[in-house]
């Protein structure tokens, strides 16, 4: 997946994750990010994804979408806390 | 056999310090000094120590002395047991200081670094007023960032020697696994 394709797919997934409408895609980067598996009651099982980390912004605060390359989809949501 | 054997060291202790004019409850000593028994040769462990002689009451014991010089606090990773950071102040106090490359090379002496570390800052910072060379790597698989891996230490500046070292690092592994 190409960084275009990365954006483009964070940008469509704007409204479920609800990032606002006034924040801008700032940037986007590869990263190798930890993901939890399992449900809160059992031992946790943990996998490392490779993703594009999509950042959207407005002043200082900011969301942060990542994107799994390999299934295309939104796998963790990171906010700033609200201004 | 042991307990007794304690109250004895312990007593005797308080004795030399009372005669030099030093009043310390065992209770007091016992963050500074520590006790342990030892084996002789050919004694097992915690087995009752062997008379001197042949129809003697006494008995011989070795021990030895532990005396606290410095306060360290270690994190071990409760599922492997791998040491994740260590910290003793102590080993900032000195009068050794290094060059930046001398004190690179200290630290990454101390760092043993994986393959795919790359060094993300290096130099000298005041931090709390004193001069503290940092040297920080991260970890990268084919040039992509691994997220929150990393290894830092500090070099004093006074002393040149390690004094804290920060570790978090793993393998990366796709498939789900107990970390």
């Amino acid at each position: 997946m190409d960084e275009a394709t990365a954006k483009q797919i964070a940008s469509d997934a704007r409204p479920e994750h609800d990032v606002p409408a006034g924040y801008a895609i700032r940037g986007a980067e590869r990263r190798i990010i930890e993901i939890s598996e399992s449900a809160v009651d059992v031992t946790p099982l943990v996998r490392d994804v490779r993703v594009w980390i999509v950042r959207f912004q407005a002043g200082i605060a900011w969301a942060e979408l990542a994107v799994d390359e390999a299934t295309r989809t939104v796998v963790r949501m990171q906010r700033s806390r609200a201004p | 056999m042991n307990g007794e054997f304690e109250r004895f060291v312990w007593k005797q202790i308080e004795r030399k310090l009372a005669a030099s004019g030093v009043a310390r409850s065992q209770g007091a000593l016992a963050r500074f000094v520590s006790i342990a028994r030892q084996a002789l040769p050919g004694e097992r462990d915690g087995a009752t120590p062997a008379p001197v002689g042949a129809g003697e009451t006494q008995t011989l014991t070795r021990f030895a002395l532990y005396f606290r010089r410095a306060d360290m606090t270690v994190e071990l990773n409760a599922n492997t047991g791998e040491p994740m950071s260590w910290i003793c102040p102590k080993f900032a106090d000195g009068n050794a200081p290094l060059t930046p490359p001398e004190a690179m090379r200290v630290a990454e002496a101390a760092a043993k670094l994986p393959p795919n570390a790359v060094l993300l800052q290096q130099g000298y910072e005041d931090i709390g007023g004193r001069p503290v060379f940092v040297a920080h790597w991260e970890h990268r698989e084919d040039g992509v960032l691994v997220e929150r891996d990393y290894i830092r230490v500090l070099v004093s500046g006074h002393s040149g020697r390690v004094f804290a070292i920060q570790r978090r690092w793993h393998d990366v592994d796709l498939n789900p696994s107990e970390r």
